[in-house]
């Protein structure tokens, strides 16, 4: 089984979405995606104060700038070259890829996350384990495993 | 005579006030209880039916034909979604292959 991880930020509703994806394309430069990925998920909340603390206290653009701070601030955590990984971002190198992902997804019939394609069987949304299992099983089969 | 002494009130216990119904009552929830082992048995059988295709001449067969997207009713056909050269683990020629869009947030 293979797992692969693709950006769909919905930056319409989430802000610092579309920074954390391309942080996490610079941390995949680095070989740390998943390491950095889990550090993300696991400080989601402190990000989104940040940014809300410095958004009342200026504007949406120090907010950004808050979250994408807090986004770096997990750089030395997970053992990543942090100037590289600063410049990474700064630079908005990683934005177009992730937003090919972003359409990618959109063709096929992405509408919210999270989203997943067993063998291009989409199962929308968190769900229970046994529907991921059937949808696997089936694909197993197919597959003739 | 003994059945004077005997008498009905000692021998019969307490008043009921209905007969049977616990009796029934036990009887029914047992029924219930066996009829619903009995689907959710004959609906694991099914299931690993299903999907247990070893070749060891199960009777039950999903038509091999039919494409994967009828496995499950409520899904659209599959597409065929690219795994990009994005972050992935496991073997690239893994038969199967999960594609997650999500975003951090």
């Amino acid at each position: 089984m293979r797992f692969v991880y693709r950006d769909f930020p919905l930056s319409s509703i989430h802000p610092w979405a579309q920074k954390a994806s391309e942080a996490g394309e610079c941390a995949d430069d680095q070989g740390k995606f998943w390491e950095y990925h889990d550090a993300v998920y696991a400080n989601q909340t402190a990000i989104t104060q940040a940014l809300q603390t410095a958004s009342a206290a200026g504007d949406a653009s120090a907010g950004l700038t808050a979250a994408v701070d807090a986004l770096k601030g997990l750089a030395p955590g997970v053992d990543l070259d942090t100037a590289a990984f600063n410049q990474c971002l700064d630079s908005g190198k990683n934005a177009q890829e992730v937003q090919k992902d972003y359409q990618d997804g959109i063709s096929y019939g992405v509408e919210g996350t999270p989203a997943f394609f067993i063998n291009g069987v989409l199962v929308s949304g968190a769900q229970p384990f046994a529907n991921f299992k059937t949808v696997i099983d089936a694909a197993l089969q197919k597959a003739g495993g | 005579m003994a059945e004077e002494t005997q008498g009905p009130a000692p021998y019969r216990g307490p008043p009921r006030s209905g007969g049977l119904p616990s009796f029934v009552g036990t009887a029914l929830a047992a029924a219930i209880l066996l009829i619903a082992g009995g689907g959710v048995f004959a609906g694991g059988y099914f299931t690993n039916a299903a999907v247990d295709d070893d070749g060891g001449g199960t009777p039950v067969v999903v038509n091999p034909t039919a494409p994967a997207g009828t496995a499950v009713p409520t899904q659209p056909p599959p597409v065929a979604a690219s795994p990009d050269d994005d972050p992935s683990v496991g073997p690239q020629d893994a038969s199967v292959t999960i594609i997650e869009f999500s975003d951090f947030q």
